[in-house]
């Protein structure tokens, strides 16, 4: 046997091992979840057992399931986009905010319209809302070189504050809750499986997807890769290195703003202060585990929303408190971070070995 | 000149309130302070205070002295310190990553463990407030008394932690080895100072002082643990970091810059004015945006800042 033979043999075995990885990672951390709940006296077979089952047990907890994805794939996306050109964007919670209101403004505005286009009309204002608002820390950031990391995060709170605002205030539907008015019966996403609450926001989602799997093959999806790859190199090419990262924070706020239009239109129908359970920040797990990679994003925003409705199945039957998904999911990204390296020194010992 | 009096009163309740709304921040700046000259950036302070929070309750809680709950507090916070220096300094992953694997992590931790110690209540668990702690002879100086000497402890440790941590960077031998770790990690490393122990230590520092800080909120502000409790603070206090150019007396300028605006926009609300109180609550996220505008391409930071040290690397 050659050396090349037995170089190509580890790397072949390496390849089986790579692939498991995260998923033993991801397993490890339900085990320390499962301590976790132990230690504390809950039934942990039976706790999992009921959250596989709310999850998949019945139609109507799958078309939750289905229904979480479609917002933790279109935040996950807007993240990844953002990552992929090292622009470490973490607003896109306060983006989601700022979209459900533009969604919310086409809704209550535009009543009479036909049902394709008033919804059509809420997806892209939802856009333009998300994307002015990523703009906002984009500009921040070519202009005055502040640090993305921390004006999207404390614009978070910005936008909480203004949602708040305008729902005790300028948008306010009668009565004691600080709710705007319903939107209009032609904003509204239509529900595509009886007996669920799936509306046809997934099928936008998918859509989303696609889209970002060939915005990697434009012209100015490559300048955005070049420029989160190596950005010395791509302005010695000659790119515009503030165009890529004014276009990819526009598109990562849109996508986010998305996101939140459709919790109004195919959810809540009126716009309300806690209408996201946290998926912009759940976002970024999604985007680090899924590797910038829409599909990989797709998938690991289906498997976190298979906790998230199990998880809620948990809570109404064990009383296992919500704040449980969002710590398992918080394990499953150390664990894959350290299942990554653990594959990298695997590779380093065995291609050592066979030298 | 009762009226005189009065708006004097205010203003002087304003300062103080401020000073007290600094000190959180001001633990987690001068200890995320202390991790980045190391070369560490630690995107997850707020989940640590958040653990600290969590920490210094129950600590408190269940043994009625606060010093067994700030050292709980300090002690949560810094196994989270810990995880986040194996990420970052044994296993080299994406700094950035890593912190925002930890504060997601010390956001659901700490409010899944609350709920899971205490259940679901109708009258939520609290401890009484820390006390505050007159200094004799000074508390009562017309103006400066109650601004500055009629606190809480952790007021006062905050405020001497100022001196105490410049000195401890540049002028102890410790604090020599941590400054040459960020800005050129090889030349530490060929004099002989053990990288990885340096970096580990200064990140479980600033862990546990920002775990102090979490504490603030639970057991000085409110008496209780809430989800979110700190509101985000953490993030606010990785800015002043940037804001004080990673030298103490700077952070702490920061730090009562923001406790200022706070206790301004409070004394504003009570005040019942006509502007919307959201947009008062909106200052101390956008000011310090603000303040790294204006801070324009001034910075000052390790030169080792978020790089993985390698040992026998070129």
């Amino acid at each position: 046997m050659s050396v090349l033979d037995v170089v190509t043999q580890t790397r072949n075995k390496l390849r089986d091992v790579k692939f498991f990885v995260p998923f033993a990672s991801a397993s490890l951390a339900f085990v320390v979840g499962a301590i976790i709940l132990g230690a504390t006296g809950v039934d942990v077979g039976k706790a999992y057992t009921i959250m596989f089952e709310g999850a998949f047990g019945s139609a109507f907890g799958f078309g939750d399931v289905l229904l979480k994805t479609t917002s933790l794939l279109l935040t996950g996306l807007a993240v990844s986009v953002a990552f992929r050109c090292k622009q470490w964007n973490i607003g896109a919670e306060g983006q989601l905010y700022m979209g459900a209101l533009g969604g919310t403004l086409v809704g209550i505005s535009v009543v009479g319209l036909i049902p394709g286009l008033a919804i059509f009309l809420g997806i892209i204002l939802s856009f333009i809302f998300g994307a002015v608002f990523a703009l906002v820390p984009a500009v921040l950031k070519v202009k005055f070189g502040v640090n993305e990391v921390i004006s999207t995060v404390l614009l978070n709170f910005v936008a909480f504050l203004f949602i708040s605002f305008l729902l005790h205030g300028p948008i306010k539907a009668p009565g004691f809750n600080p709710y705007s008015p319903e939107i209009g019966n032609a904003s509204q996403m239509p529900i595509i499986f009886p007996g669920t609450r799936l509306h046809a926001g997934i099928i936008v989602a998918a859509l989303a997807t696609v889209g970002v799997y060939y915005l990697w093959k434009t012209k100015i999806g490559f300048e955005i890769k070049s420029v989160g790859a190596n950005i010395k190199a791509a302005r010695y090419a000659g790119m515009n290195i503030t165009k890529s990262v004014l276009v990819t924070l526009a598109i990562s706020g849109g996508l986010a703003g998305i996101a939140g239009g459709m919790l109004v239109s195919g959810v809540q129908h009126v716009l309300i202060e806690g209408i996201s359970p946290g998926y912009g920040f759940i976002a970024v797990i999604i985007a680090l585990l899924g590797r910038q990679h829409p599909i990989g994003v797709a998938i690991v925003a289906f498997f976190f929303s298979v906790l998230m409705t199990g998880s809620e199945t948990m809570y109404r039957s064990l009383g296992v408190p919500s704040a449980f998904s969002m710590t398992l999911q918080a394990l499953v990204l150390v664990f894959v971070l350290v299942g990554q390296l653990f594959v990298v020194w695997l590779g380093k010992r065995k291609v050592g070995g066979a030298r | 000149m009762k009226l005189a009096g009065e708006t004097e009163a205010v203003i002087i309740g304003i300062i103080a309130s401020g000073i007290r709304l600094a000190t959180p921040v001001l633990f987690a700046g001068l200890g995320e302070k202390i991790a980045e000259r190391s070369g560490i950036l630690n995107l997850g302070i707020e989940g640590m205070m958040l653990m600290g929070a969590f920490g210094g309750f129950i600590g408190t809680y269940f043994t009625g002295n606060y010093v067994i709950g700030i050292l709980l507090a300090m002690a949560s916070a810094g196994i989270l310190a810990v995880l986040k220096g194996f990420l970052s300094i044994t296993i080299r992953t994406n700094q950035l990553a890593a912190g925002l694997a930890i504060w997601l992590l010390g956001t659901g931790l700490a409010a899944l463990l609350y709920r899971l110690t205490f259940g679901v209540r109708t009258a939520a668990p609290s401890v009484e407030l820390m006390p505050k702690i007159d200094i004799p002879g000074l508390s009562n100086l017309p103006g400066i008394g109650p601004i500055l000497f009629n606190h809480d402890p952790l007021v006062y440790i905050g405020f001497l932690l100022v001196p105490l941590t410049y000195i401890f960077i540049f002028k102890t031998n410790l604090g020599l080895k941590i400054r040459t770790v960020g800005e050129n990690p090889k030349q530490a490393d060929a004099l002989g100072v053990n990288v990885y122990k340096i970096r580990y230590l200064a990140v479980i520092v600033g862990g546990a002082l920002a775990g102090i800080g979490g504490a603030y909120y639970s057991l000085v502000q409110t008496g209780y643990f809430l989800e979110n409790i700190t509101g985000g603070a953490g993030w606010i206090a990785l800015a002043l970091v940037i804001f004080g150019r990673w030298k103490s007396q700077w952070i702490l300028v920061g730090a009562l810059i923001f406790g200022m605006v706070d206790a301004f926009q409070l004394g504003l609300q009570a005040l019942g004015t006509t502007l919307p109180y959201q947009f008062l609550l909106m200052l101390p996220y956008l000011i310090p945006i603000a303040v790294l505008v204006g801070l324009y391409k001034r910075t000052g930071a390790p030169a080792a800042l978020a790089t993985p040290y390698v040992r026998g690397e070129r």
